[in-house]
């Protein structure tokens, strides 16, 4: 872990280094604050997307499955994290559940104390939900033979679903899960609300310093760039599954 | 010492040289690789099937002719379970299919592993093709015998490969099923079920959207299948290959069999008025 973090340091240091000469003095004074918290956004968004895919594989399974109680609960499940506004989410669980505290929470305590941590499972939460509808409508527009001929081998459903339907609901479905990326970036600035510091969370930091209004533009300089590198990267991946 | 593949030749041959009808209770059960008994299905109101009985031996090479809409389709689907039969027993190689008794009208199947194994031995050719297309030529072909049968990817390829030579496509290998044509790609198709090595091949209608300057290699395809003495259960609106290929023909109508045989004696001389009528359409 250490590793990582003097990794992150150097990164940090050698972009100021790099940075400070040609920005303004307003952006070279807290550059450290804006790299730190683009560090945050980029964590949080990696891992709650990487969890959150398990989850949405897993939801539209449940949801594509003749087991009613999946079925039932997959929806409740969707329908509740698509129908309630993140801040919502995020406050009712840091705010709401988070203020019973470590006795009546016990061993959930650790997870709900800090606000980073709340923040990756909300943010895993919602996405999942969101990419779970993404799939299904991917997973339900394949020609109905492409499964037939995978359980008339003898492969299981899941084996089936897995391995012949899911590869091609991605490719179905990969410009609206580019753009699900996208806007849960953008809503990842709402974890700033639970004390996290991310690329917002440092930005309202710096600016209750410094009462300098630049500061927001930098931030949102900073946001235009990481989705600018999140289109590349599914636009790269979009050419890759060009083929066939 | 004639190999193998002579041997089934000869008996094919004596087979065609009989020119009475096989009597289809004439055969043993227990020498049935398919039996099906009794068949019904029905989608809601609508019966289909109306009491099916059919019964293929090793070596047999049965097409199923009829009218659109005459249930030939839904009877090969209701052989590896793609339809669930309303009533009626089917039964492979004396295994007989999981399904439970109807319970306010509903069939379900009682062993997923069963029902998995039986598949596997009922190789099905589809009328659109169903490659998978997100997988190459070669994927397509790999991907059962990996999955299902475990076998090792280099063992699966090299398989593969063999039967990919076998019906003419090696050079396609590495590509997409959309990039070929419908008559290689149903050849890919007719591969990919002859790499799980299966007991019956079930075809159903397979060049019925094909060009038709492609339909004549699939059939040449499934000609050498018959010679090597593969059993097939074949759907087809191609009366050529019935007649030529088959050694039973079975004429479905509205749901029932209408009249089968010897395909020498039903095409020359069909018994029942709406055969009769068929025939003269489609011939």
């Amino acid at each position: 872990m250490s590793v990582y973090q003097d990794a992150k340091y150097a990164v940090s240091d050698a972009a100021c280094a790099a940075l400070t000469p040609v920005t303004p003095d307003s952006f070279g004074q807290f550059c450290p604050r804006f790299i730190d918290g683009f560090f945050v956004t980029v964590e949080l968004l990696v891992l709650s997307c990487a969890l959150g895919l398990v989850i949405a594989i897993s939801v539209a399974f449940a949801r594509l499955s003749s087991n009613m109680f999946l079925n039932k609960a997959a929806f409740v499940y969707s329908y509740v994290f698509r129908g309630t506004p993140l801040l919502v989410q995020l406050w009712i669980m840091y705010f709401g559940l988070g203020s019973l505290g470590a006795e009546n929470l016990g061993f959930l305590w650790p997870l709900f104390k800090e606000g980073w941590t709340i923040g990756l499972i909300v943010l895993t939460l919602n996405t999942g939900a969101y990419v779970s509808e993404i799939l299904r409508g991917g997973l339900v527009n394949i020609p109905k033979g492409q499964m037939e001929a995978a359980v008339a081998t003898g492969m299981s459903w899941f084996q089936s679903m897995f391995h012949i339907m899911l590869p091609q609901a991605f490719k179905i479905a990969w410009p609206a899960y580019g753009n699900e990326v996208v806007l849960l970036m953008k809503g990842s600035a709402l974890v700033s609300t639970i004390t996290v510091l991310d690329l917002m969370g440092q930005t309202r930091t710096v600016f209750s310093r410094s009462y300098n209004l630049e500061v927001y533009a930098y931030s949102a300089v900073l946001y235009l760039i990481l989705a600018g590198m999140i289109t590349l990267l599914f636009k790269f991946g979009e050419n890759r599954m060009k083929t066939g | 010492m004639p190999n193998q593949q002579e041997i089934n030749r000869t008996a094919r041959i004596s087979y065609k040289e009989q020119e009475k009808p096989r009597e289809i209770f004439s055969i043993m059960p227990e020498d049935a690789i398919i039996r099906v008994e009794d068949l019904y299905k029905s989608y809601g109101p609508i019966e289909v099937i109306k009491g099916v009985s059919l019964t293929a031996k090793e070596h047999d090479v049965i097409s199923l002719i009829g009218a659109s809409g005459s249930g030939k389709s839904t009877i090969l689907r209701c052989m590896n379970l793609l339809e669930i039969p309303t009533a009626g027993e089917i039964y492979i190689s004396g295994k007989r299919l999981p399904l439970s008794e109807p319970k306010n009208g509903v069939r379900k199947i009682t062993s997923e592993k069963e029902l998995r194994a039986i598949r596997t031995s009922l190789g099905m050719v589809f009328q659109s093709f169903n490659l998978w297309s997100h997988l190459t030529v070669i994927q397509n072909i790999m991907e059962a015998p990996v999955r299902v049968l475990k076998k090792s990817k280099d063992e699966a390829r090299a398989n593969a490969e063999r039967l990919l030579e076998r019906v003419g496509i090696s050079e396609k290998r590495d590509m997409y099923p959309s990039q070929l044509s419908g008559g290689q790609q149903q050849r890919v198709a007719i591969a990919r079920t002859l790499a799980l090595d299966p007991k019956v091949m079930l075809f159903d209608e397979p060049t019925s959207a094909l060009d038709p300057e492609m339909v004549g290699e699939v059939l040449q395809v499934m000609r050498d299948l018959a010679d090597e003495g593969r059993t097939m259960i074949v759907v087809t609106h191609e009366m050529g290959f019935a007649r030529e290929v088959s050694n039973h023909v079975v004429f479905l109508d509205q749901g029932r069999i209408g009249e089968q045989g010897h395909p020498s004696q039903l095409f020359k001389s069909p018994q029942t008025e709406n055969c009769q009528k068929f025939l003269s359409k489609v011939l």
